[in-house]
């Protein structure tokens, strides 16, 4: 396909422009949903800028400059602003889960109107494609990266895959407190080697006592060759401590932190502010004394309370520079990433290069912004890859994929086929609109407006050969039906040469399992024990209609101008 | 000409690519995938997993050509150069190679008493 679009491309017209298919996330286009259901988190979130209302609205600027001209835009931004005090109030005054519950369907009904307006374009900025996107079952809508904050799950590390406890990682610096340790040359894990005096061999393994030391298998760098050896093989980050320690920039900064640590705590600055007046006395400049602004003269006044005078002296380092001018060879210097592996002394040269221990890995978790629900958790466990909680886009939302394209000639007829995948393991009923806000506005005649596409099965996936089943449905102008996906044809008339992009609303009904959360009678001891009556029918198999629309906004590669 | 105790894994290619005779050292081990087009190769070599020493290069003693690193063609590598990683650095390597002798030597042993239960070679008669 790729093939097929570069030769057709007239040459020396630099990259060939790629088909994709995008969606578009409601954060990054503004509307009273938007805004609204965010409002409940601005109290909790640390983060101030897309959550707090006030933001909201240079953010909303910017978003329609962006985009090309929507009249209808500037329409649904007045109504905004009326509705996002009145929810505020609302949750404010009730932080009830019923009345957030009213507050939100009413915001989701009037969506459907803010919804098409919202991404009428085929502007692919603030788009993204499935696999970046996740899915929140409780909003019923797709998150972006924006929208979702991740937070940090464990800290472990990657060679001995331990667990470290959140309560040491500090102290131990952020690296491995066990024999992890890197080859300061090749960056690779180093092996414990054990040294057997008697016979002269070095042997690998457990062996008899005897000194032990590192080794890269990588480049066979020695530890012996800077002269670190231990006593034990076990525990060997703890014998470097007292070396470790003993550093004079390590004292110079304890003795630094102490020095400053009470100036802080007079002036009561916000724990944010200390790195930027650190950076504001070194640098002096005025930029960063502006950003501080209020604090500027406190900066002023810190600084002359007290004169700091540093334990070591710095001294001109006029033999490392003779050293540096007479190098002939490059194995003679450390390299850029070998220097700043070791950020103590940043060494040149390569003899002083020590072996660094391990950095430690961390697992995040993300989570929705507005409603606080968990999308991805990963598990505890440093060895276990899997997630608990994974609730992506790419398994509750159809997979849309150009499956057929045709080259694009301007004010030609090109016939596209779009194939729908559903990952759910219910059927899914798809409908399809066409937007017309782009521009260029390309003519588009969807041929099978709404179709239903099967479930996905597992069993299916080791039948060899697709199966073109009708199960009773008639759904006619469908174009190809194989498994879990059902097949498009769409006709595309480009109306101008560049790049073709429609935006294409997709309305996407499905069966869910209705969440506990959502009941809003009380759950009575009696209704468990009475199964199956008509009135209150068991929770836990109830299955309800879910519709989520969303904005596609997909690419088909250059239409070519008319050859008249 | 190939000398004592070098070891020779599956798809290794040895080819003489130039006029002479290639000479082979004693106690390299030439693992799987290697290929050997240079000229000479010393003692106690490891050309690792796809590694590939190019035509006209010579070797010498305890060197390590590492995984899928190769050689310039038409040089002469010292004793004990490494070349690792993903750009084929170098470096000379300092001190005895940690197991190295013991190990190739066990290697020996272990492939003498084992490669005549499976593959059954003629005796000479």
């Amino acid at each position: 396909m790729a093939t097929m679009l570069a030769l057709n491309a007239p040459p020396g017209q630099g990259p060939v422009i790629q088909p994709f298919v995008h969606y578009r996330c409601l954060c990054s286009s503004p509307g009273p949903s938007a805004t609204a259901s965010r409002t409940p988190s601005t109290t909790r979130t640390a983060t101030p800028t897309r959550t707090h209302p006030e933001a909201g609205t240079p953010t909303r600027d910017d978003d329609n400059r962006d985009m090309d001209i929507d009249q209808t835009m500037s329409e649904t931004a007045t109504p905004s602003a009326d509705v996002i005090p009145t929810s505020a109030a609302l949750t404010l005054a009730s932080a009830l889960h019923q009345h957030q519950q009213e507050q939100h369907d009413s915001a989701r009904s009037k969506t459907a109107a803010e919804v098409y307006a919202s991404g009428n374009n085929s502007d692919p900025h603030g788009s993204h494609s499935l696999s970046r996107l996740y899915f929140c079952d409780s909003c019923d809508e797709i998150r972006c990266p924006k929208c979702t904050q991740d937070e940090i799950v464990c800290y472990y590390c990657p060679n001995c895959l331990f667990d470290v406890p959140t309560a040491s990682v500090k102290s131990e610096k952020h690296k491995c407190s066990r024999n992890c340790f890197e080859c300061p040359i090749c960056q690779s894990t180093l092996a414990v080697v054990s040294e057997d005096p008697d016979t002269g061999v070095y042997t690998a393994g457990v062996a008899p006592p005897g000194k032990y030391h590192l080794a890269c298998n990588i480049c066979q760098w020695n530890s012996q060759e800077i002269g670190m050896t231990f006593e034990k093989p076990t525990g060997l980050a703890v014998q470097l401590q007292k070396t470790e320690d003993s550093l004079p920039d390590v004292k110079e900064f304890d003795r630094l932190k102490d020095h400053l640590e009470k100036y802080f705590r007079v002036h009561s600055l916000k724990p944010g502010l200390p790195s930027s007046l650190l950076t504001s006395i070194q640098s002096g400049t005025l930029q960063s004394l502006r950003y501080v602004s209020s604090s500027s003269h406190k900066a002023q006044q810190s600084d002359d309370i007290a004169h700091y005078t540093p334990a070591v002296q710095v001294m001109e380092d006029t033999e490392n520079l003779e050293k540096l001018m007479s190098i002939t060879s490059l194995s003679e210097t450390a390299t850029m990433k070998q220097r700043l592996k070791q950020l103590q002394n940043q060494t040149y040269s390569t003899q002083r290069l020590q072996p660094q221990r391990i950095h430690l890995r961390i697992k995040k978790s993300r989570r929705c912004r507005s409603c606080r629900h968990i999308l991805v958790k990963p598990e505890q466990k440093a060895q276990a890859i899997g997630f608990k909680i994974n609730l992506i886009a790419l398994s509750q939302l159809p997979n849309i994929t150009i499956a057929g394209l045709q080259p694009m000639i301007v004010q030609t007829v090109s016939r596209v086929i779009l194939r729908f995948t559903n990952p759910r393991h219910e059927e899914a009923h798809v409908s399809l609109r066409y937007g017309d806000g782009a521009i260029p506005n390309h003519g588009v005649v969807i041929h099978s407006p709404s179709f239903t596409v099967s479930p996905f099965n597992v069993v299916w996936e080791y039948e060899v050969g697709t199966m073109v089943t009708a199960p009773g449905a008639l759904q006619e102008d469908v174009y190809e039906r194989t498994a879990n996906s059902t097949s498009i044809a769409l006709d595309i008339t480009p109306a101008a040469a560049g790049e073709v992009k429609i935006p294409l609303l997709v309305t996407f009904t499905f069966k869910a399992h209705k969440l506990q959360s959502d009941t809003e009678s009380s759950v009575l001891p009696t209704q468990l024990v009475v199964s199956g009556s008509k009135d209150h029918p068991a929770p836990e198999i109830e299955l309800i209609d879910k519709t989520v629309a969303f904005w596609t906004v997909i690419g088909f590669g250059e239409a070519l101008p008319t050859f008249s | 000409m190939f000398g004592s105790g070098n070891i020779v894994e599956e798809n290794a290619v040895i080819i003489n690519r130039g006029p002479e005779a290639l000479i082979i050292g004693d106690n390299n081990v030439f693992e799987v995938g290697s290929v050997m087009e240079g000229m000479k190769i010393g003692n106690r070599n490891t050309l690792e997993v796809k590694a590939h020493v190019k035509a006209g290069t010579w070797l010498g003693d305890e060197c390590v050509i590492g995984t899928v690193c190769s050689t310039n063609e038409n040089e002469i590598l010292p004793d004990r150069t490494v070349i690792y990683g993903s750009r084929d650095d170098r470096r000379i390597f300092t001190g005895s190679r940690a197991n190295q002798a013991a190990v190739h030597t066990r290697h020996l042993e272990y492939l003498m008493q084992i490669l005549p239960k499976f593959n059954h070679a003629r005796t000479s008669s």
